[in-house]
């Protein structure tokens, strides 16, 4: 009986085991994940990734808002756009660039302590990080703090330094604009005015506008 | 004895033919009840079998749909921040920070007089980790005077709060949680959840017969209990419907045991701490621990103490039985009843069991944890930014972090002004009740981020978003485009250019169109810029005219309007019909001194583990020139200071040099008030749904609600750089030309440098026939094209004169004034 019984249990895992991997067959394919919910596995993002020209080229919809910037920084881990693009992802890249075949020069910085002293030191110091982050190639950083500084103070080597990221990303309409837009609030600083200057001067030059280029360079001083 | 014999062993093999036979019978039964047991056996087997994949493919697979989380912008904090006590304590409450003598623990906070010492959270932001502190802050007269870590006592440049969470992306009908990983879930939660609700979880193999058999021996006494084990419960809530039968009982069961053998306990619990349902809010379904903590406690649940856990696992029970908000008493009771097993468990001391017992609920009055109900039309601007960038599945089920620029604070003015104010002038103008509506846009000027948004009288209503969808005439609004154009040709038009405010006859569409002043009057030769605070029409149909009426429209692109725009006459006085939120960026355009940044709701949106994903940048497009801009600022600070807009004096500081326009359209339907200090913009309609008249100006209808909620705000005062283009000419009021000291009447103006009137006033010897050259062919200011940084682009070849229509009319008139 003893036996019998040991028998039966035995066909019972038999039974158990085999219809679990007829089961498995029919229905379920098994997963090289381990064996836990998987509430801690990275988000898919299936968006149109690429699909839309950042920056200028807002303000066709109603109601006017703003792009994204599409974050392709190489050394940060990024999710992956679980259906394909709708465009080429090299699109990304080119959308950021007015003019690709232009190479910007580097725009000596102005140093902070030229142009900073009427600077709050919560701005300073928002500042000098968004320095190191651009020191350190992290440009999507670098803008993001001199933004966030922005919201503290409207200063005009805040608006300068983001210009001149801008250029370094070929956004070379933004960067002009933004440049401008630290003229317009610089008065007497004129360091910073002919860094502004030198920016818009490479900016129209990248885009072609070689008279605009040239109006601005003759107010650098070069 | 053979006999005796034979008989014994005839009885004793009939004895032992009937043992035979019981034998085989019990043989028989035993093959039946076995085979029977067999098949009974195989049966289930099939059945586990069948269901196998079900519980364990479901539950490997398991991804809860995490919606996306939606937060405000964080409080920054520096030494010479615009942030008040009672706005950071406010803050504070709304993020779910416990106030108590001395903060220990984070999340807590106390107050000193003007100083406030807190332990904050940590956070993880798009561009990195906002430490946990503990800061000393105190306060000055104007907003946040020193910044300390306390322990240390040094000095912090900068800090920020964790955001609010305003809102969460789901379907409708859905359920909503913070999902809990294994090492979150607090030692009190899981340990007080297993003494309530499974004492023997770690025993037993999914189904526990000791705890069902103590269940029912329970429920015969009377004492009604449970005999579920967490696995059972998990089943319960993740695969089966509620409906309470045997069948489904035992599929349970079953599905209980199969989860057990094939998952680790550490897994089962957490799929149930984040799984399980503990309320309702409205559509969504608050489900598990995480959100619940927010949603009752305003706190992650790393910060709950005893009482609270005791309360939100007693409320498993009966969620809707034992809702603290609403049955607070019943709610208590529980709690109470969870305390008193964690004692007779010996989970607790008898002192801390007292406390407990004693503690309030604990409650905060608003729903923490996503209250998407809260501020359905900024919601509504978030999901329609993001629906261009993402599927509709990544915003309910990914768990994204999306951050947004959204101003708890300057909402909050907003909606404790507009139906207070919109009450009070149904009762001043004798208007039916309840008919006027409102939509107000509140954005930054200088990067365009919008900070608050209402689309109805009650903020809470979730219906027609006014603020983003109701597009209506927008009025004298669109003059502020009109005198740009006129002031980005300076050798034409100047702030103190005459302009005539005669009457004419126009043909528009093949109809006749005869506009006229809010007065009905003419107002002779008026100054440009009186022409703009005044809001004269007629003037400014004379102006548009003579402009063109191509570069108006192109001019209003280029400030942001991104609609076709017919060429009408009428448009000159705002024949066109706008939503706040474009007309909020046209203002923003010239409240930057004429840099254009797309409006953005979202700044960047991270992944649910703070990866960051995406970001909105600032940007900025040029829409006008930096001197022009400022002339047109300086007439807009005109309307508040002396022209339409001058009730704001009577409110406001004089020294704010505000800056806006109103707007009326005909027969009082619609009332528009948008203006500027130098940290607001701020665009308020006011008026119908039925497009009746609202029998209000812009001034008596929008301005005051503006004035109600730029108030509290205390913005800072509008104050405007002079770009280098810019120089200050003394001239003489009546006429606007050139003063000698024999003049009087006199004002100083900015001018664009080179631009200034030549002719000397009469005043100032100079002849009345200076005037109409000066009115006929303009300033003779020189054009200098290299002379200034600022004009590289200007359209200098544009020098002949537009034909003027009215001129003689004009020059009669003002003859007829000065002969």
């Amino acid at each position: 009986m003893n036996k019998m019984m040991r028998n039966s249990f035995q066909s019972l895992l038999v039974a158990l085991m085999l219809g679990a991997f007829l089961g498995g067959c029919s229905s379920y394919k098994p997963r090289t994940e381990p064996n836990a919910p998987v509430y801690e596995r990275g988000s898919r993002v299936s968006s149109a990734w690429g699909g839309l020209a950042p920056g200028e080229t807002a303000g066709v919809d109603s109601p006017d808002l703003a792009t994204a910037d599409q974050y392709y920084e190489p050394d940060v881990s990024r999710p992956v756009p679980a259906t394909a693009p709708t465009q080429s992802p090299a699109a990304e890249t080119i959308a950021y660039a007015d003019n690709t075949a232009y190479q910007p020069r580097p725009v000596t910085p102005v140093p902070a302590a030229t142009s900073a002293t009427s600077m709050s030191a919560a701005t300073k110091s928002l500042l000098s990080k968004a320095d190191r982050e651009q020191a350190s190639g992290n440009l999507t950083g670098a803008s993001s703090t001199l933004e966030r500084a922005l919201r503290i103070e409207n200063h005009p080597l805040l608006w300068n330094r983001l210009a001149n990221i801008r250029l370094q990303q070929k956004r070379y309409s933004l960067a002009s604009d933004l440049a401008s837009k630290s003229n317009a609030l610089a008065s007497g600083d004129y360091a910073l005015k002919r860094n502004n200057y030198e920016v818009i001067a490479q900016a129209k030059e990248a885009m072609g506008d070689a008279a605009g280029a040239a109006n601005a360079r003759a107010k650098t001083g070069n | 004895m053979a006999k005796k014999v034979r008989k014994r062993t005839v009885t004793k093999r009939k004895k032992r033919r009937s043992r035979k036979k019981r034998g085989a019978f019990f043989g028989a039964l035993f093959k039946l009840v076995f085979s029977l047991g067999l098949v009974g056996v195989l049966l289930l087997a099939g059945y586990m079998a069948y269901l196998y994949p079900t519980v364990t493919g479901h539950f490997e697979g398991q991804r809860w749909r995490v919606p996306a989380r939606v937060y405000s912008r964080s409080l920054e904090l520096y030494v010479g921040a615009p942030v008040t006590r009672q706005q950071l304590t406010a803050k504070l409450a709304r993020l779910g920070y416990r106030k108590v003598d001395n903060p220990r623990h984070t999340g807590e906070w106390a107050i000193n007089g003007d100083r406030l010492l807190v332990r904050s959270r940590g956070f993880r932001f798009w561009d990195g980790d906002e430490p946990e502190q503990y800061l000393d802050v105190h306060f000055g007269s104007t907003g946040v005077s020193r910044l300390k870590e306390k322990t240390s006592g040094k000095d912090l440049a900068i800090v920020r709060l964790e955001p609010m969470e305003i809102g969460s992306i789901y379907p409708s009908h859905s359920e909503d949680r913070v999902i809990l990983s294994s090492g979150e879930i607090p030692k009190l939660l899981s340990g007080t959840l297993l003494a309530v609700e499974d004492k023997r979880f770690y025993q037993h193999h999914g189904v526990d017969p000791i705890g069902l058999t103590r269940a029912v021996v329970q429920t015969l006494m009377g004492n009604r209990q449970g005999g579920s084990t967490i696995t059972q419960q998990l089943i319960k809530n993740m695969y089966l419907t509620p409906r309470r039968d045997m069948k489904r009982k035992f599929k349970e069961a079953v599905m209980a045991l199969i989860l057990d053998a094939k998952f680790e306990k550490e897994d089962i619990l957490t799929a149930y701490v984040n799984e399980i349902y503990l309320g309702q809010d409205g559509n969504r379904g608050i489900h598990g621990f995480g959100l619940a903590s927010y949603f009752y406690f305003g706190a992650p649940v790393s910060e709950l103490d005893l009482p609270r856990t005791a309360l939100l696992v007693g409320m498993l029970k009966g969620p809707s039985q034992y809702n603290p908000r609403r049955n607070p008493k019943a709610a208590t009771k529980r709690r109470n009843v969870v305390l008193s097993v964690l004692l007779d468990a010996g989970l607790i001391s008898e002192s801390q069991y007292r406390s407990a017992a004693a503690a309030p609920l604990g409650i905060t009055a608003a729903k923490g944890g996503g209250d998407s109900g809260r501020y359905p039309a900024f919601m509504d601007l978030v999901r329609r930014q993001l629906r261009r960038d993402y599927q509709p599945e990544d915003l309910n089920s990914d768990g994204l972090r999306i951050f947004t620029t959204f101003d708890p604070w300057v909402q909050q003015q907003v909606e404790s002004a507009t139906d207070k104010r919109l009450q009070g002038l149904e009762k001043q103008k004798k208007l039916p009740k309840g008919k006027l509506q409102s939509a107000t846009v509140v954005v930054t000027p200088q990067d365009g981020e919008v900070l608050a948004i209402s689309g109805d009288r009650q903020p809470a209503y979730a219906g027609f978003n006014r603020a983003l969808d109701a597009t209506r005439p927008i009025g004298s609004l669109v003059k502020p485009a009109v005198y740009l154009t006129a002031l980005e040709k300076p050798q034409l038009f100047s702030l103190v250019t005459r302009l005539s405010d005669t009457r004419l006859t126009l043909e528009q569409n093949g109809k006749l169109w005869e506009p006229d002043n809010y007065d009905k009057e003419e107002h002779g030769a008026v100054a440009l810029e009186t022409a703009l605070a005044k809001s004269y029409n007629l003037a400014t149909v004379h102006l548009g005219l003579e402009l063109g009426l191509d570069r108006v429209i192109d001019k209003l692109h280029s400030l942001g309007v991104s609609q076709k725009l017919n060429p009408f006459p009428s448009l000159l006085l705002g024949a066109v019909e706008l939503t706040p939120l474009e007309v909020a960026q046209m203002y923003q355009s010239i409240a930057s001194g004429g840099f254009r940044s797309p409006l953005r709701a979202i700044r960047d949106v991270l992944d649910q583990h703070g990866n960051p994903v995406q970001r909105y940048p600032l940007t900025v497009n040029r829409a006008s020139q930096p001197g022009p801009v400022y002339l047109l600022t300086t007439a807009m600070q005109k309307v508040v200071s002396e022209g339409t807009s001058r009730y704001l004096n009577s409110v406001m500081p004089a020294h704010l040099n505000l800056a806006g326009k109103t707007g009326t359209t005909d027969n009082l339907r619609d009332s528009w008030f948008a203006g500027f200090s130098s940290d607001y913009v701020t665009v308020v309609w006011v008026g119908r749904d039925d497009n009746a008249p609202a029998g209000l100006t812009g001034a008596s209808g929008a301005l005051r609600v503006w004035g109600d909620i730029m108030k509290p705000l205390n913005p800072r005062p509008l104050e405007l750089h002079p770009p280098e283009t810019i120089e200050m000419v003394t001239v003489d009021k009546e006429t606007g030309l050139l003063v000698n000291n024999d003049c009087y009447e006199v004002e100083t103006r900015p001018f664009l440098r080179g631009y200034a009137p030549m002719e000397l006033a009469p005043c100032a010897g100079g002849s009345i026939d200076g005037l109409f050259d000066f009115l006929n062919g303009g300033s003779k200011g020189v054009l200098d094209k290299n002379g200034h940084p600022d004009f590289e682009s200007w359209d200098n070849r544009q020098s002949e004169r537009p034909s003027r229509k009215s001129g003689d009319s004009l020059g009669d008139f003002l003859r007829s004034i000065f002969d």
